[in-house]
């Protein structure tokens, strides 16, 4: 089972929203890794249910 | 005609019972994936805890491809980047990190524990469907023999 299906979207949003400022963040593409701001990955996520 | 129905029961007993041996086997696929899965997290804890303990300025060997690797100076151990899904990894610090691996082998090992449960539950269908299959074959031999036996008499 992939990591990705595990963990709702729901608790992911709450995670990172919890998630103290100054903590990096980094969205995944391919095999890099790139750093996103909080805003960003929420962003991201919600483009992701979107696409779902 | 009840020879038919008979045919007919047969059938269905056997087919609900190839469906719940398939859905036992993949009940079982899923529980080893779920096991390799707790195994790595454990692997990773173990991992960083030694890497950790290695300290700063240890020289390891960074993976690039399958077949090669760079050589490259390790920071301090503090700060882990952790996955958490949808393609998202946050820096963590390190105890925060351990907790959070440690909370997600906790949930995949609540699910195991539902899904042997599940598997629990259709063991003993399985074995409910083949009382009934054994049954109905006895059945059906037995009203075989006695016909035989009156076409005999006459």
């Amino acid at each position: 089972m992939r990591e990705k299906e595990r963990r709702s979207k729901e608790e992911l949003i709450e995670l990172l929203k919890n998630l103290p400022e100054g903590r990096k963040i980094y969205y995944r593409i391919g095999n890099l890794m790139v750093e996103v701001s909080k805003e960003e990955a929420l962003k991201l996520i919600e483009k992701e249910e979107g696409e779902e | 005609m009840a020879v038919k129905r008979d045919e007919k029961r047969m059938a269905s007993l056997t087919r609900q019972l190839r469906s719940i041996i398939a859905q036992i086997e993949a009940l079982r696929v899923e529980i080893a994936q779920l096991d390799v899965l707790v195994s790595e997290y454990r692997s990773t804890i173990t991992t960083l805890r030694n890497l950790k303990d290695l300290g700063a300025g240890k020289e390891v060997l960074l993976p690039v491809g399958r077949i090669a690797q760079v050589g490259a100076k390790l920071e301090e151990v503090d700060k882990i980047v952790i996955n958490i899904g949808s393609g998202i990894s946050v820096e963590l610090p390190f105890d925060e990190a351990i907790q959070q691996i440690e909370k997600e082998i906790v949930a995949v090992l609540a699910l195991r524990e539902a899904l042997e449960k599940a598997m629990v539950e259709l063991y003993a269908r399985v074995e409910e469907l083949s009382q009934k299959i054994r049954e109905h074959g006895q059945a059906e031999a037995a009203g075989e023999e006695k016909n035989e036996g009156e076409g005999e008499k006459k």
